[in-house]
């Protein structure tokens, strides 16, 4: 297959390790230190143009890029799942340009690059999770222009976004967003947490992993340090809650775990199952046998 | 420069050993206090320790002026950094993106640094201050993003310049999120105080 | 029972295979050369190279090889290429007014120093279709070259008609740079990221990148109302320019190549202000290769996007700047339109399980209502 045969050579013809140069790491770099620093905050970057189209992880594969160390190990998901197309392809994309490890034992990663999703699996101080985000502005639908919203960050005048809450709960009854649902960051900045379901929301809350989050095409990088206050944002008597599934996952039993409902046939008959592809199959081979696992599970 | 005649060693490996010394700076500043040693630093020039020339190294070029203090451009320490970096120096401290300093001389300028705008807090400078010692269990407390519960520290400076970083720092706090980001490098260590972290003696 | 999705990877190799089948097509009919696309899709290659924003006639005929014809992806191809490509610096400002041109035309006056030049125009042919073309005969090539005018003798370089005017002030100075200037202070859209408001050297650079179709559809706007700015097209001139360079190892200019480009100069009415007397303003294009619908669009909404400086209303869309050039890169465009073909089953899950419980909860409020 010719096409493999020429990007497995790609470091040979003379791109550098992960792909970018290293004037590009150090711009990245930077914005990733003063990212951290001012928590929640988008700090501009000179977004590169990728191998890649916009919109499918250009922001979250040029952090990743620029963080990767051939110690690394690698996990790259997609809507919860390793096998997803896309997830695949970046993946792929740093074994050609990095020779880098790469695993779907999330415990096992030190980077996990993702879109959509946060892995059930409590992460660690070790690991660094990596965010492909879209639209990193919280209030961009609220209000589209660049030059009105900074000002808005800048006076942490977020009346906008409580306008837009207080109408959804006076029309619907309830606060009517169910992913990148906004989170406020160090009790400063409003924060898009990328399209993550509200269901993810409470893992990003003192999480002791670092959350770095990269909009290419945006141009904007923003993080979030271990420990560290994220809050959904809500309403006293209107609390923030998750979203509830009746049922558990079909194939491992998990009751607290994000659902993909999946329709099994022309009828629309359908099940529901694991979102969160590895976590599932851990579970399911746990109780196949190896039930040392499935007890360090429930621990959390 | 004709060369690398006279030119100090950089990184052995500028792309495998920039990245892990990024990925130090990134663990510290993460995890303000907490000291990390870098494990490829390069040698030191001068009066720069190699933590203080690894920061410069990893996040330096063209794009971002220089403030090094007086007693830190000696032994040609800024021709090896116009060399091995290509940054730009400046003689003016509030415009520099990266100031290097020295805690015993250096925190009446460390004052001057620029702190950004409140539009755009990410100009402020990342200074880099150069103490005798650190250790993790000083006279220094540290609560603030990045840290579960809180972090001890200590630099080795007397309680004089401590008591003056406290109050330079503790304005640069109230700023937030205006302000500079700090890091603090002691032979091959490198700690941050980022501009969240509260500082307060015991 | 349900398995989860498996094998995502072999489905990624696959359709790679099958996109190269479908490219090549009918293998009885011969393959087109690189070559072949260079010199007889030239207007393809001219934009493919404008939008990549990088002068290389070959790359960018190779790329619209690889991206099948599709014009949008051959840019997308070459962007990404350039962005790897080492940079040696800014050249001098390229000097158009040194431009023999092979085309050369100017709607303001009947008559113009130099003359008016159709060149290799479009204009006035009528739109049927030839289909002698079909009959792919070389005779009939070789009656086209032999019956081909004979590129005009050399003369000194006709002037701007603009520059004629502002000399006697009836329209505003070109801000362009003075010869000899260096652009350092140029900004780099590729290098930096777009911060607002932009001047109008970052807005020119937008632009240029632009996608032709989103600014003729915002030039076109200009002229019916949205933004109306009375332009005239002052000068379209297309031809060769000099390329120089100044090494640092040198310290003076060295010329290091020709690029063709088309420029167009439209000039607009001005009514004046408190301020400043009445006086011809003016709106620039500028494009690689000879893409003249291209640099027009340009030139009306670089003339649009200035409305402030004059002190005019600017509500229209082609005015505002924000919206212009947050839009124009159909790179970054395409990518995030074509996203949505990718999974977003989690997000559309979390609205399922919304709506769900808000029909259920609206289902009870009308039974309670009933009781």
């Amino acid at each position: 297959m010719t096409m493999a045969a020429s990007q497995e050579t790609l470091v040979d013809e003379g791109y550098n390790f992960a792909y970018l140069d290293e004037q590009t790491k150090r711009m990245i770099r930077r914005a990733l230190l003063k990212a951290i620093a001012i928590p929640g905050y988008q700090v501009p970057f000179a977004s590169r143009e990728m191998p890649m189209p916009y919109g499918w992880g250009t922001g979250g594969v040029q952090v990743t890029a620029a963080i990767l160390s051939p110690d690394d190990r690698l996990k790259v998901i997609d809507q919860g799942s390793d096998d997803t197309t896309n997830a695949v392809s970046i993946r792929k994309f740093f074994q050609k340009t990095a020779d880098v490890a790469t695993t779907e034992r999330t415990e096992d990663a030190t980077i996990i690059q993702t879109r959509h999703r946060i892995p059930e699996t409590p992460l660690s101080e070790d690991q660094i999770l990596v965010y492909q985000v879209p639209i990193p502005e919280p209030l961009r639908f609220l209000e589209p222009r660049e030059t009105e919203t900074r000002q808005m960050h800048a006076m942490s005048d977020y009346g906008v976004m409580h306008v837009k809450l207080y109408e959804d709960i006076a029309r619907h009854g309830r606060i009517v967003t169910s992913y990148d649902y906004p989170v406020l960051v160090n009790g400063r900045y409003v924060t898009a947490p990328s399209p993550t379901p509200k269901f993810d929301n409470p893992k990003m809350d003192s999480c002791p992993a670092l959350q770095l989050f990269g909009a290419g095409r945006e141009k904007r990088i923003y993080a979030i340090p271990p420990h560290t206050t994220v809050k959904s944002l809500d309403f006293e008597d209107h609390p923030f809650e998750v979203q509830r599934w009746d049922q558990a996952c079909a194939l491992c039993g998990a009751e607290h775990a994000f659902l993909d409902e999946v329709l099994v046939n022309d009828q629309g008959e359908r099940m529901f199952v694991c979102s969160d592809s590895d976590f599932c199959a851990q579970r399911r081979a746990a109780q196949n046998g190896d039930t040392s696992e499935l007890e360090a599970r429930d621990d959390r | 420069m004709n060369g690398t005649g006279g030119i100090v060693r950089a990184f052995d490996d500028p792309v495998v050993d920039g990245t892990l010394a990024f990925r130090g700076l990134m663990q510290a500043q993460a995890n303000p206090g907490r000291i990390v040693t870098l494990s490829r630093p390069p040698g030191g020039i001068g009066g720069l320790c190699p933590a203080a020339f690894a920061v410069l190294l990893t996040l330096c070029d063209s794009g971002t002026p220089l403030y090094l203090e007086p007693s830190l451009t000696s032994d040609g320490a800024a021709d090896h950094l116009r060399f091995h970096a290509g940054c730009p120096l400046t003689e003016d401290p509030s415009k520099g993106h990266f100031v290097v300093l020295n805690a015993e001389t250096g925190l009446a300028i460390l004052a001057r640094v620029t702190r950004g705008t409140a539009d755009y807090p990410d100009r402020g400078a990342t200074a880099i201050l150069q103490v005798p010692a650190m250790s993790p269990q000083g006279p220094l407390t540290l609560t603030g993003p990045g840290i579960e519960t809180s972090r001890r520290l200590g630099l080795g400076i007397d309680a004089q310049a401590t008591a003056a970083l406290l109050e330079i720092l503790g304005e640069n706090h109230a700023l937030f999120p205006m302000g500079f980001d700090l890091f603090l490098a002691c032979g091959r260590d490198i700690a941050a105080l980022p501009r969240t972290t509260k500082v307060e003696l015991n | 029972m349900y398995v989860a999705v498996k094998g995502g990877e072999a489905a990624i190799s696959a359709a790679h295979d099958l996109l190269a089948r479908d490219r090549r097509g009918d293998t009885s009919v011969a393959e087109l050369s690189v070559a072949q696309i260079r010199e007889q899709l030239k207007l393809a290659v001219d934009r493919v190279m404008t939008e990549g924003s990088l002068y290389d006639r070959d790359l960018a005929a190779l790329a619209i090889k690889q991206a099948r014809g599709d014009l949008i992806e051959a840019i997308f191809l070459v962007r990404a290429y350039r962005t790897t490509l080492p940079r040696f610096g800014p050249s001098l400002p390229v000097d158009t007014g040194q431009i023999q041109p092979d085309r050369r035309i100017s709607a303001i006056f009947k008559d113009i120093p130099g003359g008016q030049l159709l060149g290799p125009t479009f204009d006035y042919t009528h739109r049927l279709i030839d289909f002698t073309l079909a009959a792919e005969s070389e005779d009939q090539e070789e009656t086209v070259l032999a019956d081909s005018p004979d590129a005009p003798a050399a003369e000194d370089p006709p002037p701007h008609i603009l520059g004629i005017l502002s000399g006697e002030g009836l329209v505003e100075k070109s801000e362009v740079p003075a010869k000899g200037d260096t652009m350092e202070a140029a900004p780099d859209l590729t290098r930096d990221p777009l911060n607002f408001p932009a001047n109008r050297p970052l807005r020119l650079q937008n632009l240029a990148r632009g996608d032709e179709g989103f600014l003729l559809a915002m030039g076109y706007s200009t002229q019916r109302g949205y933004g109306r700015n009375h332009p005239f097209a002052g000068e379209i001139r297309l031809g060769k320019v000099a390329v120089s360079f100044v090494p640092e190892e040198l310290g003076f200019p060295v010329e290091i190549g020709e690029v063709e480009v088309t420029e167009c100069d439209m000039v607009n009415q001005f009514k004046g202000s408190a301020t400043q007397p009445p006086q011809f303003t003016r709106g620039y294009g500028l494009t690689f290769g000879h893409c003249e619908r291209k640099a027009m669009s340009m030139a009306l909404v670089d003339r649009a996007l200035r409305a402030e400086t004059y002190g005019e209303a600017s509500d229209a869309p082609a005015q505002d700047e924000e919206f212009v050039l947050s839009h124009s890169d159909n790179v970054q465009a395409t990518g995030f339109v074509e996203h949505l073909k990718l999974p977003h089953y989690v997000d559309f899950q979390s609205e399922l399980e919304m709506v769900r419980r808000m029909r259920l909860k609206a289902q009870e409020n009308t039974a309670e209502a009933a009781e």
